[in-house]
């Protein structure tokens, strides 16, 4: 003899609870009171806002390697580099954030950017490096002082950015907000880290790994827990 | 939505009409007191109202609003779980727990415990799916996690629910 799926024709229990009247009351009171049009900006007009935070630390690094009388073919190659992490910068606001008129991408997809991208911008720094030293003399002395220095100074201009993001895009996100704040944060230090590739004179390849590549990685991990509270509702 | 955005306080009797039972029983679900479930849809309905200019036009409303009563319920779960002890409000010891539910006489009692008995992720996804109402894809968003992984659990819930169920069956 068969015997009945216990689950067909279950009557699940029901979905809707009306609230209490004094619940309802001080709800109204409190969402009513002073009631006024507000219309926030749009994801185009959010992304556009991190995008030209980046351009603008971008503008302020390029600057100081002029003003400085940097090699020009370092700049150039600097320049080449910022410009085409600008175009993976619009990529992941886009794709990630908020693609026109809305949407955020697959949750798999800003996953997997967020773990990839930092490894490329390394792997890239990594290819465009004209010498390497040995690790032992990168870890002593000058270098390593450079290092720390160039590390800092990466991070306060890609936190600005970052930061700046984060307010643009601030209480937008109730599903996932701590992988949207990493991609912020991951946004700010792309700007950040290749725009420390114009300013700074050093091109050797554990300096610009370190200083200037781990600034991704770190502003990532710092976005996930400031998205986690600036970016939910 | 789009028109309490735009400032109209009808516009948002209409929104807290269709909005609050949906979430005062998604609430309801996961605090399993009353109180606490009105205390949270005043949490979320203010939050709502804080975050309306962020929302996105066009953008389905029940999904954002049920993430973020999900989302407050968690925070509060989170607050109270580093509070060293639950004092009521008047400041004496909380009332003891109380006693283990009684073996149940019908389908929807057995239903209801057989619900709890589910480790929370599989719980969580049959009742955003089921009981709620929302899609898939809808219920991944709220959930934080993938199209699969919802349906995955859904499954996996619906199983152990289906060995509950026909233990309870065999007994009556």
């Amino acid at each position: 003899m068969t015997q009945k799926d216990p689950l067909a024709d279950l009557a699940w229990p029901g979905a809707t609870v009306a609230p209490s009247d004094e619940c309802s009351k001080a709800i109204r009171g409190a969402c009513t009171k002073g009631l006024c049009q507000q219309r926030g900006v749009s994801a185009m007009t959010r992304g556009l806002l991190t995008l030209g935070l980046c351009v603008l630390v971008l503008a302020y690094y390029f600057w100081y390697a002029v003003a400085d009388h940097r090699p020009s073919a370092i700049v150039r190659t600097g320049v080449f580099g910022a410009i085409g992490w600008l175009g993976a910068q619009a990529v992941l606001v886009f794709a990630t954030l908020a693609r026109p008129p809305g949407k955020r991408g697959s949750r798999g997809l800003r996953v997997a950017l967020l773990l990839g991208v930092p490894l490329a911008f390394v792997g890239y720094l990594h290819f465009v490096s004209t010498e390497q030293f040995a690790f032992s003399k990168f870890t002593q002395g000058y270098p390593a002082g450079h290092a720390i220095g160039c590390g800092l100074v990466a991070l306060f201009f890609g936190a600005l950015v970052a930061g700046g993001a984060m307010i643009a895009w601030r209480r937008t996100d109730p599903y996932s907000p701590g992988i949207s704040g990493a991609i912020i944060g991951m946004v700010g230090g792309l700007a950040s880290g290749a725009g420390m590739s114009l300013a700074c004179p050093s091109h050797e390849a554990f300096h610009a790994c370190f200083a200037h590549g781990m600034v991704v990685f770190a502003l990532a991990i710092l976005g996930f827990g400031v998205g986690r509270r600036m970016l939910a509702p | 939505m789009e028109r309490y955005v735009d400032g109209n306080a009808e516009a948002f009797d209409g929104l807290y009409r269709k909005l609050s039972p949906t979430l005062m029983g998604y609430l309801l679900r996961l605090t399993r007191n009353r109180a606490r479930a009105e205390d949270l849809l005043q949490i979320t309905f203010t939050k709502v109202h804080r975050a309306r200019g962020s929302y996105l036009k066009g953008a389905p409303v029940l999904p954002w609003a049920v993430a973020i009563a999900r989302r407050s319920f968690l925070d509060e779960r989170r607050a109270a779980a580093v509070r060293n002890e639950d004092l009521s409000a008047d400041g004496s010891l909380p009332e003891p727990r109380a006693e283990a539910p009684a073996l149940p006489t019908e389908m929807s009692d057995a239903l209801e415990i057989a619900l709890q008995k589910l480790p929370e992720s599989y719980r969580e996804a049959i009742e955003l799916t089921k009981i709620t109402g929302l899609s898939i894809q809808e219920a991944a968003s709220v959930l934080g996690t993938t199209e699969t992984a919802v349906k995955l659990r859904v499954h996996r819930g619906y199983n152990q629910l289906r060995k509950e169920l026909d233990s309870f069956q065999r007994t009556t």
